[in-house]
């Protein structure tokens, strides 16, 4: 008797075994070129998530296919084409920038194949589109959570914001925080416009110390901002200053140094204040295979796109159908992310929460959860 | 009267390269423009075909003044160049060196030689016939498909003489044709200088050391020296003359 | 003679027949991602052959790719959006009412591309080219950048850095080929041609081209608006292809692309060119298998991301330090066999 269970369950093992097949899911990054080193930070917390949870509940194995675009929109499209063509992946995770994964995105969508962007803020990104996804938090929201924060929490009335209009991210971004601070009643005394690989501010800095507003508001990239922070205080212009996750980095700090301090901005994600128990896991086993704890936005997003496309593919009885994957990824509901607890909705946009960091001695250091 | 120098004077910034200058040129003639390094004759020659404008004067062509013209304006009105130092296109065939003088005759447009028109066609026969045949007048056809600057020194000179006479000129100005070669490369020059006068109708003007060439080539010569005329006339009695002998010290090759 | 000039057009129309036919066997068969390659390639044998008849036919060197193709492609996407896409895609600001009225069919947007290209490239022309001097990299170098600055700081037209979306997706393999053959016919036509000479000898010496009546500012002119031109229809047919374009795309590397490619090929030669072209686009992406891990016998080696380009560098340095005029210096395909002919004299 017993041989015969044993010889039933290891049939039954094989029979599971050679039925269980490799599912692919692509990877678009910039992992050389100028957004190399934010694309590897990001592609580090996909593979690591898949590391962790290299297979479906049925037993498939998830294959990720990586390309490099690197930066640049016609390999970004060519990198797309391969990977649904060639490579046959049931879904895509990335770019990395907005005009990058807006190419994706036009390509996806005519083939039926769910992107889910890790960091890509733009609210315009998911609009009439179909195969379009996002576990970060969108423009608009981030945009209201620093204007609620600043007028509520901090009291503060007037404020003045700088734009780059060289950028996507900061149009997006500076439209939002304005709707939002007028909305709140609060009131934007002046809005100066800059771009980026400017590295003069000088101007800048005096029309904001003459406008003397409460708060000033700069949503652009870590270069730029670390530099007008400098020349800030060169000119003894000190007032809070916000930025949105685009300074969420600790080359802002280290560029800014002292001038800094006090400085504030949202980001997604801060590993000392871990939101789910998802999250512990996450940081202890990161911590184990790298011997750091600190564990980047960037990553915890890239790890959460993965585990959000592989939580729609185990509700899909056939977890290659990718239209079932796009409309499973649109039900994700109260889903615990390594980076805090997800929502998508039927456009694609994710509900979540931000965390306001301020920088403290050096570092970045958590302040609050501002939940959706 | 062919070619009539008016008066001409040339400062560049302080220096006077020529000064209150004038001579004239007769149909047919061989004219010799003479004088120590540094004379003005070059500064001459680029004033004629209008690479220079003169401070004042001015160059008379065939009853027509040509103050303000472009260079390439002038070559068309039928004044063509040789260089000193042999300038044939490098990339270029020998054919096609010579082709080029006679693109502006050329009569077809840009649009129909994209499209290629029957016009383009019956053209470019017509000049690669005219091309081939100058070539043949200097005994060079059988080297029309070799690159240009793979010819010996002496058939280059044929060549670039060649193509300037692809551009149908009536006076020719030679730059030191004879510079780098042998007496009898010289000789043979000189004889096919003045063939070619003969069969093509031109008259001839050239800058020269070479003093032996000079007398077997020119009908008249003018001696420069800093940039002023110190002598017009037949090429025998210039070497007799006391100014000329003290401006030249012994820089004539006198063989 | 005359039976020579018939043989060498039979070949030419029988290489134009293979190149028709692989078109439409690579439509058909091939799959889309080599599809996209292809296409790829199609649209910068149109760049490189005509940015080389600037720099290495005329031998002026020119940085302008980049800012034509910014404006072919922009144009082009503006008359090819539809208006219903153009309402939700201003993101900025609200564009300007003619915005919104533009409007043309795929064949008139690429030809008011190029002439718009052509055009502008004549005004250029004027103040450049009748002044000596290397004057025209300068000058050319920054008009790439003031269109780039152009498209970011006119959202009302071009919506800024995001860009215009959701251009429709007219470019396969029939536009891109076929007017990658007829841009490089026109390109030869052109060189042998009287124009052509002209060009050449400017290079070659220009103040004896002057010299033998050549009328060099037209010659340096006709080169630069041709380029102008056909650079700007392959913006136009890169925005149909990608459906999407943002100023980030049209920056000084995609000139320095382009540069790389015509002096790979061999700066004056069209052949080269396509050559070039071919290795380049085609060669970067065969090489991504060198940013994947890779197995060596039973010796398996992690991923290094972009170690292709790594490669892809000495390699062009090793091809230009022992072929310093590129593959094909000046030549074009003809003289290759050419050379066989001589030897029977």
């Amino acid at each position: 008797m017993r041989k015969l269970v044993v010889l039933a369950s290891s049939v039954a093992i094989l029979a599971s075994v050679s039925f269980a097949k490799e599912v692919k899911v692509g990877v678009v990054m910039p992992m050389s070129g100028p957004l190399a080193a934010y694309g590897q930070t990001c592609n580090e917390g996909v593979e690591f998530a898949n590391s962790l949870t290299p297979t479906l509940k049925n037993g498939d194995t998830i294959k990720l296919v990586l390309v490099d675009n690197k930066g640049d929109k016609v390999e970004t499209a060519t990198a797309t084409t391969r990977l649904i063509s060639s490579d046959k992946v049931v879904g895509i995770i990335g770019a990395l920038t907005s005009t990058n994964t807006a190419q994706v995105m036009a390509i996806t969508d005519k083939k039926q194949i769910p992107v889910i962007s890790p960091v890509a803020t733009n609210d315009k990104l998911t609009e009439q589109k179909e195969f379009a996804n996002r576990v970060c938090f969108t423009d608009s929201f981030q945009g209201a959570v620093v204007a609620n924060y600043a007028t509520k929490d901090l009291k503060l009335k007037t404020a003045v914001v700088v734009i780059d209009q060289a950028q996507v991210y900061s149009l997006g971004l500076s439209k939002a925080f304005t709707e939002a601070f007028k909305k709140a009643g609060g009131t934007i005394i002046k809005e100066i416009k800059v771009s980026s690989g400017d590295k003069d501010f000088k101007a800048v800095v005096s029309q904001i110390k003459a406008a003397n507003p409460d708060m000033i508001f700069l949503p652009m990239y870590h270069p730029e901002v670390s530099m007008i922070a400098r020349q800030a205080k060169q000119i003894g212009l000190i007032k809070p200053m916000f930025s949105g996750d685009g300074v969420a980095n600790q080359t802002f700090i280290d560029l800014g140094g002292d001038a800094v301090e006090g400085y504030m901005f949202t980001d997604f994600f801060d590993y000392s204040a871990p939101p789910t128990q998802k999250s512990k896991d996450f940081i202890a086993a990161y911590e184990k295979k790298t011997g750091k704890k600190e564990v980047n936005s960037f990553t915890a997003l890239g790890a959460d796109s993965y585990n959000v496309m592989i939580d729609a593919m185990n509700r899909c009885a056939n977890p290659e159908d990718s239209v079932c994957i796009n409309s499973e990824i649109k039900k994700t509901t109260a889903f615990e992310g390594v980076s805090g607890v997800i929502n998508i909705d039927k456009n694609g946009n994710a509900t979540r929460s931000a965390v306001i960091k301020v920088v403290n001695g050096g570092k970045a250091v958590y302040k609050s959860t501002v939940n959706p | 009267m062919i070619l009539k120098v008016d008066n001409v004077t040339k400062n560049f910034g302080g220096v006077t390269a020529i000064k209150e200058t004038g001579f004239t040129v007769n149909p047919k003639e061989i004219y010799g423009l003479i004088g120590p390094n540094g004379a003005g004759k070059t500064t001459m020659f680029n004033i004629i075909t209008g690479n220079y404008a003169p401070t004042s004067g001015q160059v008379i062509f065939r009853n027509e003044s040509l103050s303000g013209l472009k260079p390439h304006q002038i070559v068309r009105k039928g004044i063509a160049r040789t260089f000193q130092n042999i300038r044939l296109f490098s990339s270029m065939s020998v054919l096609d060196n010579v082709l080029i003088g006679f693109d502006f005759q050329a009569r077809y447009s840009f649009l129909e030689s994209i499209v290629r028109f029957p016009r383009f066609i019956s053209e470019e026969k017509r000049i690669k016939n005219r091309s081939m045949e100058i070539l043949d007048y200097f005994g060079m056809s059988s080297f029309a498909h070799d690159k240009a600057t793979d010819l010996s020194y002496g058939q280059q000179r044929k060549v670039e003489i060649a193509r300037a006479l692809a551009t149908n000129p009536e006076l020719l100005l030679l730059d030191e044709p004879a510079a780098g070669m042998n007496p009898s490369e010289t000789e043979e020059l000189g004889e096919i200088i003045k063939k070619a006068r003969n069969d093509f109708d031109l008259t001839v003007l050239l800058i020269e050391h070479d003093m032996k060439f000079v007398n077997q080539m020119c009908d008249k010569v003018l001696v420069l020296d800093y940039g002023k005329t110190i002598f017009e006339g037949r090429p025998c009695d210039a070497i007799q003359d006391k100014e000329v002998i003290s401006a030249y010290l012994g820089d004539f090759h006198n063989d | 003679m005359n039976i020579a000039i018939k043989k060498d057009q039979w070949i030419n129309l029988a290489i134009i027949a293979v190149v028709l036919w692989f078109i439409w066997f690579a439509s058909s068969h091939f799959d889309e991602y080599t599809i996209r390659i292809l296409n790829n390639i199609a649209i910068f044998i149109i760049l490189a052959a005509s940015y080389n008849l600037i720099n290495g036919v005329t031998g002026q060197f020119s940085l302008e790719p980049n800012g034509f193709v910014a404006i072919g492609a922009y144009v082009t996407a503006l008359l090819l959006v539809t208006p219903e896409a153009k309402l939700y895609q201003y993101a900025i600001v609200d564009p300007y009412p003619f915005v919104m009225t533009l409007h043309a069919n795929f064949v008139t947007a690429l030809l008011l591309a190029g002439t718009f290209s052509a055009l502008l490239a004549l005004c250029l022309s004027f103040p450049v080219f009748r002044v000596r001097g290397d004057y025209l990299a300068i000058v050319t170098l920054g008009f790439g950048f003031i269109i780039k600055i152009l498209a970011i700081n006119n959202p009302e037209v071009t919506n800024g850095s995001l860009g215009l979306n959701d251009i429709p997706e007219f470019s396969n393999l029939y536009w891109t080929g076929g007017i990658a053959i007829i841009a490089v016919i026109v390109v030869l036509n052109i060189v042998n041609s009287k124009f052509g000479r002209a060009m050449k000898a400017v290079r070659d010496d220009e103040d004896a081209a002057t010299a033998m009546g050549v009328n060099t500012f037209k010659a340096k002119t006709l080169a630069f608006c041709t380029s102008a031109f056909f650079e700007g229809v392959g913006g136009g047919l890169l925005a149909a292809l990608l459906t999407s374009i943002s100023p980030d795309l049209f920056d000084f590397f995609f000139t320095f692309q382009l540069l790389i490619i015509i002096v790979l090929g061999g700066l004056g030669s069209t052949t080269g060119a396509i050559i070039g072209t071919v290795l380049v686009i085609g060669g970067s992406e065969w090489m991504r298998f060198l940013d994947e891990p890779m197995k060596f016998l039973s010796y398996e080696t992690t991923a290094m991301p972009g170690m292709r380009m790594v490669v892809f560098s000495l390699i062009l340095i090793f091809i230009m330090l022992f072929a310093r005029e590129g593959i094909m210096g000046k030549r074009e395909l003809k003289d290759l066999f050419k050379s066989k002919k001589k030897g029977d004299k």
